[in-house]
């Protein structure tokens, strides 16, 4: 063993920069055909010529200038952990705005190399860049990579290897002109001689120019160092002077770079074939169009779920049967010898996590069409189409994607928030999340809807949706506007041209997804599970035992009866009964358990529910109540996830809120049906 | 030009076609709502808003080809997404009915499992969309063809 | 010589040159780093179905862009 080597890797979004994270480290980083896929730092390690190199997985940048989490992760990495080893990958269909990272990544100092990617995709659109010419340039090394094919890796793979035995500090290649260099090496003679704090921790040249730009988070920084004062004071003084020289200094810095940039991609970029029209271009004018582009949306995102709810229907009732067959079977071989302990596994643990699990296989399919529609590129177009509305409730377009995957299950869809620029829009995102109504939902509108409304049904069932969406929409819109005030930064989005779906893409991205799924109902679902039993068999006056999950006038007696008679006066208006509140209560667990529960306390099997149902609501408080179901708490699994994103502060919140809005909701319900005179 | 010709009159044709079944299937979703009998009664459509929803996308999508013929590169690609997406919803509905068949099975408790079967892949294979997914697999082989011409 | 516009005012299919970039300074800063500075040339691809964002293309690039956040570039059509 060598020694340990730390090597980042650097680049703009969705230039494939965990494409070759996974070809380099054999890892599993997620990738996708949209940019902001990578929302934290990734490490995986490699073993090259007997150093052991800690590669770091990076969120993309555009510049050293950052703007949200993920973004800030990136550059303070860069520059604050100095890695060994920069690889910066740029792509050569987008070779101008690419550079730009480079270029002030060399005005860093750090020990460059750079990974030409995408180059397939730049002779599919014709034409070619001569890479010897552009590592003479940039002065340094430049390797084409085919990341998804893994060409160019073991060249790459080389050169690393190079730069560790030898590293250099290249050259910054921007030229800002005279008076701007004078100010620049003026700066950093100051720095040598009176803060050799500074220049220890930051590169003398590159902390000038950003002192010179006025960056805002470098400035604060530098503030806190000894003398840095003295520094800020100087330079702000050589702004002045300069400006009066060359107009606005930021806009100048930048333009001097992209002035470089031009000029390198004149030299490099050689067209083999005129151009024509490409695919992504063609298709963009239908998916987009003025009066398409929203009903092929809409209809992609139904037919999504379609297929999901659908064609796992068999799979679904597959697991189910497994899981009764289980807790069947536990209660015949241990039913006589120890009740307690049969009771508990089987009604307790296996049913209550068994009724969770249920819906794996639907989740999993859901996110194998999520993860298609990702990596073809399409979720961008999405976004793009859907904005507007979004942008109406004063909520970001990105928070798309975590409202549709909620439609499956709230916890991954909390989760995906993170790409999210804005730490105020993520929260809002994140706690209307629960209001995108889960698949877990659905078993609860089916039972009492076909029960009460007939033919109507399935519209009651779609109203439930569409409220999901209203809800969602005009609760962010109130967080925003009350609670998380204040600027949203400008988002601007690359539009990635269509790409094939990679089937190790899909499958890792969708294993991951559902994995965090399974966890939650590993642990927090199994707790609640057990507790519940623990409630339903005991009551005030102490042990019942398991008969009262049979017998619902024992269950009347327990703690789980006591709670449901305390709870129920909450909700007489709505006209509900001990039994649907207590439903209610456990729903807390999971969703689909208020339709077990409720088959054990009106003492009916699941199939004669409906009649039970019948007999307890009227098709008014029926309504009431699934409107309640919908938007009434997260589940244990979301809770624990809202927690671990936001906070504790931000799970409670969320959760008054949600009881708020329910109760509230299902009462103008009744308020108003009893006007209508449906009562 | 008598390519693009015959692309956009069978755009427009196929097109049509799903529109219509589309219509259907809304008239007799709200005929449903409203507590009446169908009313119009046409082969395997079935009462269902989703259902309208993607044959009526699918229908104007071909038929904008026809309405865009004077743009090679729009028609072209309206005719391609089109019927993409005509073979994508008789793929879902084929698979859909398969799923349906093998739940038959595994909730099977009693009575003639393979009457029901039987009876649930006709009912699920003769529907409008598995039906008008042939043609728009011609549709999307034709335009096809066209597009790696014109690239 | 035309007048120089607001980019979210600008017409779909013209070609247009960057003249200044406005805005809060981290919205300005952003938006130049995605190479929309002045000289930069810039093409209004498309609206989106409901009229905004608006879809651009700046150095081969498209980008979607609010109009809230368009309208801090000033830009003049050219030929
Ligand atoms: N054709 C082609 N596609 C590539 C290549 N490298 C990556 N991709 C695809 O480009 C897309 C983006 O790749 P990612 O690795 O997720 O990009 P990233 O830079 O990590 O993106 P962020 O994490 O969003 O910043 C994916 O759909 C990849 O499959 C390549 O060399 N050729
Ligand atoms: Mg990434």
């Amino acid at each position: 063993m060598k020694g340990t080597i730390k090597l980042a890797l650097a680049g703009s979004p969705n230039v494939g920069k965990s494409t070759i994270f996974n070809a380099l480290t054999g890892g599993r980083a997620w990738v996708g055909n949209w940019p902001g896929v990578t929302v934290e730092k990734k490490v995986g390690v490699m073993k090259l010529n007997g150093y052991k190199v800690e590669v770091v997985d990076l969120p993309g940048i555009y510049s050293l200038t950052a703007y949200s989490i993920d973004e800030l992760i990136a550059r303070n990495f860069i520059i604050e952990e100095r890695p060994d080893v920069v690889v910066v990958i740029v792509s050569a269909i987008n070779l101008e705005r690419s550079l730009y990272l480079a270029v002030s990544l060399l005005e860093l100092g750090v020990n460059l190399i750079v990974a030409l990617n995408m180059v397939d995709l730049a002779e599919r659109e014709g034409y070619v860049v001569d890479v010897k010419k552009l590592e003479a340039l940039l002065r340094v090394p430049v390797v084409p990579t085919i990341a998804i094919k893994g060409i160019g890796i073991d060249k790459l793979k080389n050169i690393i290897i190079q730069s560790i035995s030898n590293p250099r500090r290249n050259p910054a290649i921007v030229d800002y002109g005279d008076p701007i260099e004078k100010a620049i090496s003026r700066l950093c003679s100051f720095m040598k001689t009176h803060t050799p704090e500074v220049v220890h921790t930051y590169h003398p040249r590159w902390l000038a120019i950003k002192l010179l730009e006025n960056d805002r988070d470098v400035v604060e920084k530098v503030k806190l160092l000894p003398k840095g004062d003295l520094l800020i004071n100087m330079a702000n003084e050589m702004r002045k002077e300069l400006e009066s020289v060359v107009g606005d200094l930021e806009v100048y810095m930048v333009n001097q770079r992209y002035a470089k940039i031009l000029e390198i991609v004149d030299k490099v970029v050689r067209r083999v074939r005129v151009k024509g029209i490409s695919v992504s271009e063609l298709l963009d004018t239908v998916l987009l169009d003025k009066f398409l582009g929203l009903p092929i949306t809409i209809t992609s995102i139904y037919l999504m779920l379609y297929f999901a709810y659908n064609v796992s229907l068999p799979l679904v009732d597959l697991v189910d049967a497994l899981f009764s067959s289980l807790a069947d079977y536990t209660r015949l071989i241990l039913q006589d010898k120890a009740p307690l302990l049969a009771s508990l596994l089987a009604d307790g643990i296996i049913t209550g996590v068994g009724t969770v699990l249920v819906f794996t296989p639907m989740i999993a399919i859901f996110y194998i069409l999520v993860a298609i529609l990702e990596d073809v590129g399409y979720m961008a177009r999405v976004v793009f189409v859907l904005d507007k509305v979004l942008h109406r409730f004063m909520l970001p377009g990105k928070a798309i994607v975590p409202l549709i995957l909620g439609f499956a299950c709230n916890v991954p869809a909390v989760l995906s928030a993170r790409t999210i620029e804005d730490e105020n829009d993520r929260k809002t995102v994140i706690m209307i999340c629960p209001l995108s109504t889960c698949s877990a939902r659905l078993p609860v509108y089916l039972i009492i809807a076909s029960a009460i409304f007939g033919t109507y049904a399935a519209l009651a069932i779609t109203s439930m949706y569409v409220l999901s969406i209203i809800f969602a929409l005009v609760i962010g819109f109130l967080f925003k506007s009350f609670i998380f005030k204040g600027p949203s930064i400008g988002f601007i989005m690359e539009l990635p041209p269509y790409l094939m779906p990679q089937s190790r893409t899909v499958l890792i991205k969708t294993w991951e997804r559902t994995k965090r799924f399974l966890t939650k109902a590993g642990t927090v679902i199994l707790a609640a599970a057990i507790l519940v039993w623990l409630l339903s068999i005991t009551g005030p006056k102490g042990l019942i035992g398991p008969e009262a999950l049979e017998d619902p006038a024992l269950l009347k007696a327990s703690w789980v009866g006591a709670i449901g008679r305390a709870l129920q006066p909450i909700f007489t208006p709505m006209g509900w009964d001990w039994g649907a509140t207590i439903a209610l209560f456990f729903g807390f667990m999971a969703k689909e358990v208020v339709v077990s529960t409720m088959a054990m306390v009106y003492g009916a099997e699941e199939t004669s529910l409906g009649r039970a149902i019948l007999a307890h609501f009227s098709p008014l408080s029926a309504y009431a109540y699934m409107i309640f179901v919908l938007l009434y708490v997260p589940c244990v699994a979301t809770m624990a996830v809202i927690r671990s994103e936001i906070g504790l502060k931000y799970a409670v919140l969320t959760i008054m809120y949600q009881m708020v809005l329910a109760y509230l909701a299902s009462l103008a319900v009744m308020f108003i049906g009893m006007i209508l005179g449906l009562g | 030009m008598t390519i693009m010709r015959k692309l956009y009159v069978s755009s427009l044709l196929i097109g049509a076609m799903y529109l219509i079944a589309g219509i259907v299937a809304i008239v007799n979703w709200s005929s449903m709502l409203l507590g009446i009998e169908p009313i119009l009664s046409i082969g395997y459509i079935p009462p269902d808003a989703g259902f309208a929803l993607v044959m009526i996308t699918i229908g104007i999508t071909m038929i904008a080809a026809a309405y865009f013929r004077d743009n090679i590169a729009k028609c072209l690609a309206c005719a391609l997404v089109g019927s993409g997406l005509g073979i994508a919803s008789a793929f879902i509905q084929i698979a859909v009915t398969l799923a349906v068949g093998l739940d038959v099975i595994i909730t099977w408790e009693e009575g003639d499992v393979l009457g029901t079967i039987f009876d649930v892949l006709r009912e699920g294979i003769i529907r409008a969309d598995v039906v008008l997914g042939l043609p728009a697999l011609v549709l999307f082989m034709m335009s096809y063809r066209a597009l790696k011409r014109l690239l | 010589m035309t007048d120089p516009i607001k980019l979210s005012e600008a017409e779909v299919g013209k070609a247009y040159e960057v003249i200044k970039v406005e805005g809060p300074a981290l919205i300005r800063r952003r938006i130049m780093d995605m190479g929309i500075i002045p000289g930069a040339k810039i093409k209004v691809l498309r609206l989106a179905p409901l009229l905004d964002p608006i879809e651009i293309l700046v150095r081969g690039v498209p980008l979607s862009i609010r109009r809230a956040e368009a309208q801090y570039i000033i830009v003049r059509e050219t030929s």
